[in-house]
């Protein structure tokens, strides 16, 4: 399955160069200017991640990492920034970021960190899809199988 | 012959006598009124008959002058003289004070006015007891004793040893008569110098020359051996004045003219008690049933304060009851009000001159403060605004550099894949020379923007714009205890420049000093600041320091935006006070000065002359 990557940089140059180098590496790029268009466009169910800037017109970075936390599965975030500094990292990390990198930095850095959040992704995905059969198959009950299926779980 | 004063006679009498005695009283002195005894005495006396009864008395007074004339004729002229002038005038009470010449009042009462009771005013004790006194007449006496004088005198000068006699020839029958039984009790315990035989001026002499163990005892001087008479109150005061000792007196009526005073009789205390025995016998009561008694209370001890001053003695010395005379008012009773007065406006002149002081005080203090806090202020401004611009700068060029470093890496994976994408290579290339035009517009810029701010020029005096950054920083100056030495050429021709910014130069330069001295020893910490014109019409800054100096590796690299040297800071301040200079056309340079230390030099153009 195609791995998504979004970007969300306010810098066209910037998202451009991302989608490129994301590009090489297999991965499909769809790069938006500010956190309301990527908000307002429609995701794929393929595994993703987010590469976001901190410092973006209207919303930031921060404040739309805090809004994507209640979707399901949560998005996994890279954050990129050229002026980063260490109580911004801690809270981007402590709210569940990947990665924290600071421009310029090395396609590897970058590819690493991608890497590793749409792994997070997918697993998180998987458990997601799991449980999610598991609320169907318990939904198909009748209502006296559901009585009876405690029961069977603890082995009367 | 003189009567002071008049009243109607009244007639009411309560008395055990068949025919009241008419209420008058005629007042006889044995001398004339030119003594200060008759005046003193008449005085009391007069004045005691009007505040002791209702009725006052009339009172005739006549100074018989004996002393003068003592003659038969002229007792003879005196006598038809009063039978005719009180031919009409009924007498009630006679009051002598004729106690030498007694027996001439009394002959003088038996043959104007028969039977006439008399009273002797103040005979002395010792010649009272050797009268024999006819009826009707009563009397009062006193204590005259030399023995008195001189224990007054020994009790207030201690270690006395000599007791000097001063005034005219102590003669029987004077009024000092019995001081001559005295002397020998005198002799027995003190010797005796007697200058009581001598002309005045050879007394005058002899008393400048007493033992400082003596005391003077002045004896009345009336007649000096050459004949000379002398009123003795007045003799006193020579006396007195001439002698190098403390003058001790017997009367009165010699306090006051230069004696100590001592144990005086009072003619006044004779005048009041004179009084009341003539007021006792108008009233009724028998002159011969009043016996002759002695009143200590003519004799008291009075003495001259200026005196006592003058001869060192205390006042604890005197004897109980001293009545003391002539104390000059103290300061404070002389000039209360104006000392009051005074004392207060000094007092109100030192609380404001101390308010003064502590308002100057507080205002330095406040104007340090104020000057201390516009420093930290200006720092602060000027960290914030080098901070902000620093991180703008910062993100506004990392920005492309990004886009750069992203790209190129893309474009390198391009072209090491298999298949080389060379058409998505070129454009990432492409996009990295976007990109690299981009950072170096950025630059562009900020240079620009760095520009834009000098636009407020105006023709600045360079001193002055020396000076007022020297007020801002001269706590810092003086906390770190920096000599500071302006040699400022007057008169420089003003510059056309931003003097916001170029005082922001100065104030940069100054504060780099400072912190390059903070190493130096405190003692040589020296800060040097010139101002100049030179012949190729530029003014010149020159910023000297004597710090450490400036390593020429570093010297090189000084401007260059974000190096420094020190521990905290961007490295902005000087690239920006070059580029500040640049703006108005000038140049700003370092160098290391001799022997030590940095200096850093601002040229400006002059503004050109216009013909």
């Amino acid at each position: 399955m195609t791995r998504i990557v979004y970007i969300v940089d306010d810098d066209s140059s910037m998202r451009e160069a991302l989608a490129r180098l994301l590009g090489t590496m297999g991965l499909r790029a769809e790069a938006f200017k500010t956190p309301q268009e990527f908000l307002h466009a429609k995701r794929s169910d393929a595994p993703s991640c987010l590469v976001l800037d901190v410092r973006l017109p209207g919303l930031s970075g921060l404040d739309l990492q805090r809004e994507l936390a209640n979707t399901d599965p949560p998005i996994q975030i890279v954050f990129i920034t050229a002026h980063g500094d260490i109580p911004m990292t801690v809270q981007a990390l402590k709210a569940g970021a990947v990665d924290f990198l600071t421009k310029p930095f090395r396609d590897q850095q970058l590819l690493d960190a991608v890497r590793q959040a749409i792994n997070r992704d997918r697993a998180a995905r998987r458990q997601w899809a799991d449980l999610a059969e598991l609320r169907r198959r318990y939904e198909s009950l009748t209502q006296r199988e559901r009585e009876v299926m405690p029961l069977v779980v603890i082995g009367c | 012959m003189r009567i002071v004063f008049g009243l109607a006679v009244a007639l009411t009498l309560v008395s055990a006598r068949a025919e009241p005695l008419p209420r008058t009283i005629l007042l006889l002195d044995e001398d004339t009124p030119i003594y200060p005894w008759f005046r003193q005495m008449s005085e009391a006396f007069y004045a005691t008959i009007k505040t002791e009864t209702a009725n006052p008395p009339f009172v005739f007074i006549e100074n018989l002058g004996i002393d003068a004339y003592a003659t038969d004729d002229y007792f003879n002229i005196l006598r038809s003289h009063f039978r005719e002038k009180y031919r009409n005038k009924a007498i009630g009470v006679i009051v002598s004070n004729a106690s030498r010449y007694l027996p001439y009042t009394l002959r003088l009462r038996d043959e104007l006015w028969p039977g006439t009771p008399v009273v002797l005013a103040g005979i002395q004790e010792r010649r009272a007891a050797r009268l024999s006194l006819p009826s009707n007449v009563t009397g009062f006496t006193f204590r005259h004793q030399l023995q008195d004088i001189v224990a007054t005198a020994d009790a207030l000068i201690p270690g006395l040893k000599r007791v000097v006699l001063a005034g005219s020839r102590i003669q029987r029958g004077g009024w000092r008569q019995d001081f001559l039984d005295d002397l020998p009790d005198v002799r027995a315990r003190f010797e005796v110098i007697d200058l009581t035989d001598l002309s005045l001026a050879e007394l005058r002499q002899r008393l400048t020359e007493l033992p400082g163990d003596s005391a003077v005892v002045y004896v009345g001087f009336s007649t000096d051996v050459t004949g000379e008479r002398f009123l003795p109150a007045e003799a006193s005061q020579i006396v007195a004045e001439a002698a190098n000792r403390p003058t001790f007196v017997d009367s009165e009526t010699f306090i006051g003219a230069g004696s100590i005073g001592g144990l005086v009789i009072s003619p006044g205390g004779i005048g009041r008690v004179a009084a009341r025995f003539a007021l006792r016998i108008l009233d009724g009561e028998n002159a011969s049933d009043i016996p002759i008694t002695n009143r200590e209370e003519i004799l008291r001890p009075v003495f001259d304060w200026r005196q006592l001053q003058r001869w060192g003695i205390s006042e604890n010395r005197l004897p109980v009851g001293s009545e003391v005379r002539f104390r000059s008012p103290t300061a404070w009773e002389q000039y209360r009000w104006e000392i009051i007065l005074i004392s207060a406006v000094l007092v109100l002149q030192s609380l404001l001159i101390g308010g003064l002081f502590y308002e100057h005080r507080r205002r330095r203090q406040a104007e340090v403060e104020a000057s201390r806090r516009m420093a930290e202020l200006a720092h602060m401004n000027r960290s914030a605004a080098i901070g902000e611009m620093s991180a703008s700068i910062a993100h506004e060029i990392k920005q492309p550099l990004a886009a750069i470093v992203t790209n190129a890496d893309a474009g390198l994976r391009l072209l090491a894949k298999d298949a080389p994408d060379v058409e998505e290579a070129t454009r990432a290339l492409k996009s990295i020379v976007g990109s690299g035009y981009r950072a170096s517009q950025v630059v562009e810029t900020i240079r620009a923007m760095l520009k834009k701010e000098i636009a407020n020029r105006t023709l600045v005096d360079i001193n002055d714009a020396i000076r007022e950054v020297l007020t801002l920083v001269h706590i810092e100056l003086d906390e770190h205890e920096v000599l500071t030495k302006a040699t400022l050429k007057e008169g420089l021709p003003r510059v056309m420049a931003d003097p916001v910014q170029l005082q922001q130069v100065i104030f940069n330069l100054v504060r780099n000093a400072i912190e390059a001295m903070s190493s130096t020893a405190a003692g040589v910490r020296i800060l040097q600041l010139r101002s100049e014109s030179t012949e190729t019409g530029e003014c010149i800054v020159a910023i000297e320091d004597s710090g450490p100096g400036i390593e020429p590796e570093a010297l090189k690299r000084i401007f260059e935006p974000f190096f420094t040297s020190k521990s905290k800071g961007m490295g902005m301040g000087l690239s920006i006070c070059r580029s500040i200079v640049e703006a108005h056309g000038g140049r700003l340079s370092a160098a290391s000065a001799k022997p030590r230390g940095a200096i850093f030099e601002i040229s400006l153009p002059l503004p050109q002359e216009r013909p």
